[in-house]
């Protein structure tokens, strides 16, 4: 029940719900599940759009990399308006289509932590709460050029985020470099954990980039203690979920009052003349012994009464239940453990760690809780002296071989940092990441845990082409992108 | 007869329908429109103006245009803004002392900076660039076209050698005494107004008497002989009198007489008869939007009047022109607005700065043999709703009308 | 891991002596002599040969052929074999050490005196297949000394005195000390000129002695490519980032480029201007800058955007090699050259490949655990 994006809306973006109505949907338990729904909008826009542009493409590659790990060899991929009809070796092609040719068709990469596309200060605001909206601040027109750059290279999609320099950033929402539109409003909310050292009026908030800022700090923003950050996390997403109960048992108790006085009305119809006569009896009666008649009341006023109403707890409660994953930007072992152990008795929640340095040291637990790490590599990172604390660029490689899911994201380091994405992956296999997984890190891997798989991610038929055509291997530093279809599009071609 | 025979030639060569089209090598052209002010006095109406190799060839009024030629309501020549400020900012002065004549501004101009596009899209084709104002004496400036090549040879342009320099609270502003040990070489003088004017005198009076003048001294004292002019920024009278009697005072001494130009005189206007009686030229800043400038100076629209009127030689600047609202254009409106008439106004910011820089040889006016530094206005120039919509740089074409 | 048992003492010009061995048709080896067998090797130059082998005696190559001499042990490596990177610029183990706060200028400054070969720094750039670095004075420097060219994993000085750095830049303009503007700047460069200190400036003049100077924005590049021709100066400009919006300039003072490596996000001129650079032939290469792996990410950003993979890894090695000056004895793989080979598990260009061994004058000073071939006797 997310809202999701299937064409370009420049002027205004679709309207969210409100939070209660989500809030309902989300208690009946109908987690988004995207594909009927989304498909039957998508099929729809493309109708009403393209009389002129009908055109079909046809692409065919030496590989045809459906998901990481499934490869069609020698296969054609075919485009009509904008949407794949047809992915194989023996495909039918139609007539006039329009000719692509390359050695690789994969999907468009996805950077996992990215503030591509989002204006400046809202990417680094210190004060985001937790209903604050990325795509409240999404700037294509200031950022044209760069989310050019992020297109050329191949990178297609980001989840973008704002308030990184938040405890608690607000929703992050994925979008397609392209002209930034929104693909998911609600992707994920963000918080941060023990990257503020220092105390008093002034803290040293640590950068994405491993630097600190010197900042004054009003004193009802975050605790500087690393454990106070935890407790504060943790207690905003239980009353999150205590917030949702309120609004279960309002919403149950609601439905049994409603019920009630349907009892009431339909007793009172059905037998409204015995009612009455009853009634003018008692009037009766009590006239006759000269008392006053007392009407019996119905009980109107006992109607529940709803919790009040707080959009940040609102956000917190869809996360607590499991409706947006939660991804903490987290580097040390220490914090990553309390959070494991704190958030145990929310089971709904979907945690993702960010960041995660020394997240080898729990990659057990990681694994168990089946939270993916988004890693974001350093070109020079050569690691700390304590292997598992510090593995440098191996750190994608070794959680990965512990069983826990990988993503690859370029850490938000600035917008154009997104651009680079495919050299993070590949540095992570040039540490010993199985490329496939490399590739699913930074493809198909945040299409899953962002809940747009349903959508982009994958080369699959019945869906809006999402996909590079690609000179070699995606993550070959040799590789060129020859062209980049995004939502259906053909948004740049290499020689342009 | 001279005239009729140029006249002829200009025809000729427009009729010749041997140039496909407008533009032959990036640098000759054929320009028509209803008229051309010549900053000279002269208007021509319906006239052709032929451009070859970036020189202006001919000019021939009363001719219908041919097809191929670029066309504008009115041409003037591209005007030119005697005191640009593109320069490199602080990097542009020596701060380690505060006489520094032997800085070349050359050395510190970027022609790759974005606001020379900017200046020559506005229709300001030559340009005259010093040092930062922060310096007593900063530098040697430097005449630049705002368009062309992209090396210093190529933009150059020759003509009076001009010192820069300022008289004011600018050069004492980031200097401090020392007490006890000096922490930078910012502990000195001058920190005062006074303390500013004293460096100008002891630079001169040290140069003029030097024994032994060292390559500085000898700059100095081309200054006093008036082989190099001395380009002073003062904005409010107290620093425009300390210019003037600086000079006279080296007169008296015997020392020489040098050739002034006041810069950025916002405040000129209340003692005209002094800088007529020193034959000073005065380049005006941008209007301030709320009438005072930089040292509390007042100033007016009608300053241009006033001192034109006075019989000063008067050029506008529009400085770096950093808001639209301060483009050299818009000066010269303003500057009709306090009483010019267009012929004046144009004059101001064409043939006078030209004058005071010296290149009135090859620009300031729509002359045969001049450089092909021209403006395509679409109405009247310098009317609130006339813009620049042609730009020529040495022939090289920077703003297209088309 | 890092051995640096040979810390330099004598033999600054070993390998240049080694350099008169007969050249080598049917070379004898002694016993300590090995040769590396691989599918690809990478001479350097931009050329690739196959199934060669590399014969290595002490600390230079002593043959590249399709054979090896018997009796010399010969290790199958599986992957690619390319010669070691060039940093252009490098100050590890030296913070502090190449400037000099009271003087803007220290021309006869001999940056060999920085070199600290104990560093762990060190490590990293040669875990990345960085064998050789040249040893620069600071950014803020004008006329900053001699750089020195040398060997981390091996803890030797390859060359004294081997380019001459100058600040041309904004970076060697302060606001507190003179030179505080460009004009002050090219005036403190023509007077150390004239001084010439040393006599160093006088063979810079005669095309004796590279010159490195730093110039980063078009302005300062352009200004600095005409000193270098006014000059007939020989060497690079080092930054430049647009490089390619004053090619006719640097072409015309016939200089090579020296690039500052990109990070994630950084502002991408630097590969328009080495793909502009390499159609007009000019020469370029890297800087480390204790950054190895952005070397290598901003040579795999411009293979992305195009640029051959040869001509990368000929700005990694042989082209840096030549532009420091040492072209004749490092950066390529062929008889007669300093034995600095590194044993990549694919392109050396490619960020997916891995350092698997880094060999340093013939010496194993890293290897990736469980990785090399373990060089079985044949």
């Amino acid at each position: 029940m997310r809202s999701l994006h299937s064409r370009p809306t420049p002027s205004a973006r679709a309207p969210r719900r409100s939070c209660a109505i989500v809030l309902a949907a989300a208690l009946t338990g109908s987690l988004w599940t995207g594909t009927a729904a989304g498909n039957a909008t998508a099929a729809a826009h493309v109708d009403d759009h393209d009389a002129e542009e009908s055109t079909p493409l046809v692409i065919s590659a030496k590989r045809v990399i459906v998901r990481p790990g499934k490869v069609l060899e020698n296969a054609k991929v075919v485009i009509e308006d904008g949407e794949i009809v047809a992915v194989g070796t023996d495909v039918k092609v139609p007539d006039g289509a329009q000719q692509l040719e390359g050695a690789v068709v994969c999907a468009g990469f996805h950077d996992a932590w990215s503030i591509a596309g989002v204006e400046g200060r809202a990417a680094a605001a210190d004060r985001a709460n937790s209903a604050a909206l990325a795509v409240d601040a999404l700037d294509p027109y200031g950022q044209e050029t760069t989310l050019q750059e992020l297109v050329e290279a191949g990178v297609l999609h980001a989840r973008t985020v704002i308030g990184s320099g938040s405890a608690l950033g607000g929703i992050g929402a994925v979008i397609r470099a392209h002209a930034a539109e929104p693909l998911l409003d609600d992707a994920a909310m963000s918080a941060r954990l023990g990257l503020v050292r220092g105390g008093g009026s002034f803290v040293q908030v640590q950068n994405p980039d491993g630097s600190f800022t010197f900042r004054q700090e009003a004193p009802r923003l975050d605790p500087v203690e690393r454990i106070g950050q935890i407790d504060k996390l943790v207690s905003e997403l239980q009353s999150g979920e205590k917030y949702a109960r309120d609004v279960a048992k309002y919403e149950a108790d609601l439905a049994e009052w409603n019920e009630s006085i349907a009892d009431k009305e339909k007793e009172l119809e059905e037998d409204f003349k015995k009612a009455k006569k009853a009634r003018d009896k008692k009037v009766k009666d009590a006239d006759e012994k000269g008392k006053e008649f007392k009407e019996k009341s119905y009980k109107e006023d006992k109607r529940p009464r709803a919790p009040k109403f707080d959009a940040e707890k609102a956000a917190l409660a869809r996360v607590a239940e499991g409706e947006i994953p939660l991804v903490v930007h987290a580097e040390r072992a220490v914090e990553i453990r309390e959070l494991l152990r704190l958030t145990e008795s929310l089971s709904r929640l979907r945690l993702v760690v960010a960041g995660g340095t020394s997240s080898l040291a729990c990659a057990d637990a990681l694994a168990e809780r089946g939270v993916p790490v988004i890693v974001a590599p350093r070109p020079s990172d050569a690691g700390g002296p304590v292997g598992e604390l510090d593995p440098g660029l191996s750190l994608a490689a070794e959680l990965h071989e512990r069983g826990v899911e990988v993503l690859i994201g370029s850490g938000g380091r600035s917008a154009r940092a997104s651009r680079d994405l495919p050299h993070l992956a590949a540095l992570a296999v040039g540490h010993g990441l199985d490329p496939d997984a490399a590739l699913r890190a930074i493809t198909l891997g945040p299409a899953r845990v962002f809940d747009v798989a349903g959508h982009v991610g994958s080369v699959q038929r019945g869906r809006k082409a999402d996909l590079l055509v690609l000179s070699g291997d995606p993550l070959s530093s040799s590789t060129r992108v020859l062209a980049a279809i995004s939502g259906g599009e053909v948004v740049h071609t290499a020689g342009e | 007869m001279l005239t009729s025979l140029i006249l002829s030639a200009a025809t000729a060569l427009a009729a010749q329908p041997a140039a496909p089209s407008a533009a032959t090598d990036g640098t000759s052209w054929t320009l028509h429109a209803s008229k051309v002010y010549t900053s000279t006095g002269k208007v021509h109406e319906n006239a052709l103006v032929v451009v070859r190799d970036g020189k202006i060839r001919a000019i021939s009024p009363g001719v219908e245009a041919p097809r191929d030629a670029l066309r504008a309501d009115v041409i003037t020549a591209g005007m030119v803004d005697a005191s640009a400020r593109v320069n490199a900012g602080s990097l542009s002065v020596e701060q380690s002392s505060e006489v520094t004549p032997g800085v070349d501004a050359a050395s510190s101009v970027d022609l790759f900076d974005s606001r020379w596009k900017r200046l020559a899209k506005s229709g300001v084709t030559s340009a005259f660039v010093g040092p930062l104002n922060q310096n007593v004496v900063g530098g040697h400036g430097v005449i630049v076209k705002t368009a062309g090549g992209m090396s210093l040879e190529e933009r150059q342009v020759d003509g009076a050698k001009l010192l820069c320099g300022a008289i004011g609270s600018q050069p004492s502003q980031r200097n401090s005494p020392a007490f006890g040990r000096p922490r930078s070489f910012y502990n000195r003088r001058p920190t005062t107004r006074m303390g500013v004017e004293w460096e100008w005198r002891k630079a001169l009076y040290d140069a003029a008497q030097a024994k032994d003048p060292s390559a500085e001294q000898s700059m100095l004292r081309d200054v006093l002989a008036g082989k190099t002019g001395l380009f002073v920024q003062a904005w409010a009278t107290q620093d425009i009198r300390t210019a003037v009697f600086l000079r006279e005072e080296m007169e008296r001494e015997g020392f020489g007489t040098m050739r002034l130009v006041i810069d950025a005189g916002a405040e000129a206007w209340r003692e005209p008869n002094m800088l007529v009686r020193s034959g000073t030229a005065v380049v005006l800043p941008p209007v301030p939007s709320q009438g005072r400038t930089t040292d509390q100076a007042f100033m007016a629209l009608d300053c241009a009047k006033v001192l034109l009127d006075a019989g000063v030689s008067v050029a506008l600047s529009a400085h770096d022109a950093s808001d639209a609202s301060e483009r050299l254009d818009i000066q010269a409106g303003y500057a009709m607005r306090g009483g010019l008439n267009r012929e004046q106004a144009l004059r101001a910011v064409t043939l006078t700065p030209a004058r005071i820089l010296g290149i009135d040889g090859r620009v300031g006016t729509v002359e045969a043999g001049k450089d092909a530094d021209l403006v395509l206005w679409n109405g009247e120039p310098f009317e609130a709703t006339t813009r620049p919509v042609g730009v020529l740089v040495g022939g090289h074409l920077v703003l297209d009308p088309r | 891991m890092l051995s640096l048992s040979l810390i330099a003492a004598a033999p600054l010009f070993a390998p240049t002596a080694a350099l008169s061995a007969p050249a080598a048709s049917t070379p004898a080896v002694d016993g300590h002599a090995f040769a590396l067998k691989a599918r690809h090797v990478h001479v350097g130059d931009g050329s690739v040969l196959s199934d060669a082998y590399v014969v290595v005696e002490g600390a230079t190559i002593k043959s590249v052929g399709k054979s090896a001499p018997k009796g010399v042990r010969v290790i199958e490596v599986d992957g690619h074999v390319a010669p070691g990177f060039i940093g252009m610029r490098e100050r590890t183990g030296a913070a502090g050490e190449t400037s000099e706060s009271a003087r803007k200028s220290t021309p006869t400054a001999d940056l060999a005196y920085a070199f600290d070969p104990e560093h762990p720094g060190w490590e990293a750039l040669v875990a990345n297949g960085v064998t050789t670095v040249v040893l620069t004075a600071g950014s803020d420097r004008i006329a900053g000394g001699m750089a020195a060219i040398v060997s981390p994993a091996r803890g030797e000085v390859v060359k004294r005195g081997a380019a001459m750095t100058i600040g041309m830049s904004r970076r060697s303009i302060s606001s507190s000390v003179e030179p505080t503007s460009y004009a002050g700047l090219h005036a403190h460069v023509k007077a150390a000129f004239e001084a010439d200190a040393g006599g160093h400036f006088s063979r810079a003049k005669a095309g004796k002695l590279p010159v490195m100077i730093e110039a980063i924005s078009r302005s300062e590049v352009a200004r600095a490519a005409a000193f270098a021709k006014q000059h007939g100066l020989a060497g690079a400009i080092v930054g430049a980032p647009r490089a390619d919006e004053t090619l006719d300039a640097i072409k015309g003072a016939k200089l090579g480029v020296v690039f500052e490596p990109l990070s994630p996000g950084s502002d991408s001129h630097v590969v328009d201007s080495v793909i502009a650079l390499d159609a007009a032939g000019v020469p370029f290469a890297f800087t480390s800058d204790g950054r190895p792996g952005n070397m290598r990410m901003t040579a795999a950003a411009c293979t992305r955007a195009g640029l051959d993979p040869g001509a990368a890894l000929r700005a990694l090695t042989g082209g840096a090699a030549a532009l420091a000056g040492v072209g004749a004895t490092h950066g390529t793989i062929a008889a007669g050259m300093a034995a600095d080979i590194v044993v990549w598990s694919g392109s050396p260009t490619d960020l997916t490949s891995r350092v698997h061994a880094v060999y340093a004058g013939g010496d194993l000073v890293h290897s990736h655990e469980g990785a090399h071939g373990q060089g079985a006797g044949h």
